[in-house]
């Protein structure tokens, strides 16, 4: 089931939105976030929503594989969204059982909630299915580049988010691998009493755990070896481009949030 | 005429379907692989091989067709239940199988699957002695943690784990890459040995052609997902330039006998083993200077 679930990977289909400086597309992606919380009314969301469909499809992106990979997010928030109308109470009283009832001010706001997470997940999806894992960490390291000067280790964190990075789809191989070892050798994942099940992950954490420590080791051989000693005053081999695209892309934004705050005030 | 042990019947498989991800990895597969016998499986890098091992041992389910073992058959619809009972009577040695040792102790490790296929502890323990001895582990390793030995010996304790099992069909995923010469030759008699004189069906998946010419009773060649021949291996490594075509290298010993053609030889059936070659080149030799 988690093979299908798109947030976090990274699908190159070379669209516009791809080839947008990753700096750029992360403050944007966490600044559309931000002005998703000031929507107030249907209008808004649905200025708001018609962008975000835009986006998608300027991705090149199936729209069918984009809704497969979200829909099971989708079912999460749906349940909390539910639990929240039957627990929240003002308005006019559709119907009522004890402590749960829904109420008008309920479902309005139900409804809104779920239009928000359901924003912010196609919107940072789309920002994972755009960018690939090691420029976002590229992004990351230039954006906390100033905090530098506070004596945060910014080289440091930001090696260790691009190793991190680079290192799941090899340890999703290898546990793979690990599992159809073990379920060769007659281990039924998923079957039986919760205890057994989570016995039955031992024999795959295990050797993933091992493996993991042996290759981290061996990473850091690999780097001593070369030379590495330290982030401080290293050239880099990826260079971030900030090209007109990418500011044309902030004027966008711009324009979004002026029509959005046109919206909320009419309403 | 007995039915074949196990029958590929248009076997199609999609790794992540309905992706943009997408890769068709095997198209329209028919195989028939007979009971006790020594079938090698060769191809280039990314045919396919590996994808057949784990369909016949239901790790994956085909996406079209389907593969009968014995009497079971797996098809994109069976059942855990049927898996498991096709699972119990095959045993496979992974690419690098020493990723899957866990235990505190190498007899535990051994153990392991036995147990999973119902054995009781004792019995399951007497299993893996057994198989300790059969890869020519010493029984003073059984207490050792697994993870304490080198890497030859870890490998062995791997191939031990599945032998224990009794498997009646035994798949081998390029068993002996990265061991040294001898570990090689050890290993590929060993199974050898468990083929002839336990009868077990044996598939082996290997770039190494000169296995696949000394083990195999037929070979069957892989090339972008699709089996493109099933022959004994004189037939598959008499034409040089066939073999190129599929990306596939000519045994050492076929490849002199190519050779010497050259200088008026004549090889039939193609040799296949250095014993063979030598044969054959003596005959020749002494009728020319009758
Ligand atoms: N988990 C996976 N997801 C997507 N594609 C895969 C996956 N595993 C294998 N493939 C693809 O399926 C095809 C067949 O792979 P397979 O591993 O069966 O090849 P192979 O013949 O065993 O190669 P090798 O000799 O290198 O081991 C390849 O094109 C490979 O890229
Ligand atoms: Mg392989």
């Amino acid at each position: 089931m988690f093979s299908k679930v798109l947030f976090g990977r990274f699908v190159p289909t070379n669209s516009l939105i791809h080839r947008l400086d990753p700096r750029a597309k992360l403050v944007l992606s966490l600044y559309f976030i931000v002005i998703i919380f000031m929507a107030n009314s249907w209008q808004t969301y649905a200025w708001l929503a018609a962008f975000t469909l835009g986006v998608i499809l300027s991705t090149k992106v199936p729209l069918k594989f984009f809704w497969d990979g979200i829909r099971p997010l989708v079912w999460i928030i749906l349940f909390t969204v539910i639990l929240q109308i039957f627990f929240s109470s003002g308005g006019h009283v559709y119907w009522a059982w004890g402590i749960l009832s829904v109420t008008q001010f309920g479902l309005v706001n139900g409804v809104y909630i779920f239009c928000r997470f359901l924003l912010i997940i196609c919107m940072s999806t789309v920002l994972t299915l755009t960018t690939q894992p090691l420029m976002i960490a590229d992004a990351v390291e230039a954006l906390l580049k100033p905090l530098a000067k506070l004596k945060v280790p910014v080289y440091e964190l930001a090696l260790m988010l691009s190793i991190a990075l680079r290192f799941v789809p090899t340890l999703m191989d290898e546990s793979q691998k690990i599992m159809n070892a073990q379920r060769a050798r007659g281990v039924n994942f998923g079957t039986g009493s919760l205890i057994k099940r989570v016995r039955s992950l031992i024999p795959i954490l295990i050797p993933l755990f091992i493996s993991a420590f042996n290759r981290a080791e061996d990473l850091a051989t690999a780097m001593e070896a070369r030379g590495y000693s330290g982030g401080e005053g290293r050239s880099k081999y990826r260079l971030l481009h900030w090209h007109r695209a990418d500011t044309v892309a902030c004027v966008v934004m711009l324009g979004v949030t002026l029509i959005l705050f046109e919206l909320r005030y009419l309403a | 005429m007995a039915l074949p042990k196990i029958e590929f019947k248009q076997v199609a498989f999609t790794y992540q379907p309905n992706t943009p991800f997408a890769v068709k990895a095997l198209d329209h597969i028919n195989l028939e692989i007979p009971e006790n016998s020594y079938t090698a499986i060769v191809g280039h890098t990314g045919s396919g091989k590996s994808t057949i091992i784990q369909l016949l041992d239901g790790l994956l389910l085909p996406t079209s067709g389907s593969i009968r073992v014995d009497e079971n058959v797996i098809s994109a619809t069976s059942s855990n239940a049927q898996l498991g009972r096709i699972r119990s009577q095959i045993g496979i040695v992974f690419q690098f199988p020493e990723a899957q040792l866990f235990e505190e102790t190498v007899l535990k490790d051994i153990a392991f699957g036995p147990q999973n296929f119902g054995k009781s502890e004792e019995e399951a323990f007497a299993l893996a002695r057994e198989a300790m001895q059969l890869v020519g582990l010493d029984a003073d390793l059984a207490e050792r943690s697994p993870f304490e030995l080198s890497g030859g010996q870890m490998r062995r304790v791997a191939i031990a784990g599945v032998l224990a099992m009794k498997p009646s069909i035994l798949i081998l995923d390029e068993p002996t890459a990265g061991l040294d010469p001898r570990g090689q030759r050890e290993t590929m008699q060993l199974f050898e040995r468990l083929h002839v004189d336990q009868h077990v069906t044996v598939i082996l998946v290997t770039h190494q052609m000169e296995d696949a010419a000394q083990y195999a009773d037929q070979i069957a060649v892989m090339n972008g997902g699709q089996l493109v021949k099933v022959a004994e291996p004189a037939q598959i490594f008499a034409n040089p330039q066939w073999l190129k075509d599929n990306h596939l290298t000519v045994p050492k010993t076929t490849q002199m006998a190519h050779e010497l053609e050259r200088g008026g030889f004549t090889f039939n059936p193609y040799p296949l083993t250095l014993e063979q070659l030598a044969v054959q080149i003596k005959r020749q030799l002494e009728s020319r200077t009758q």
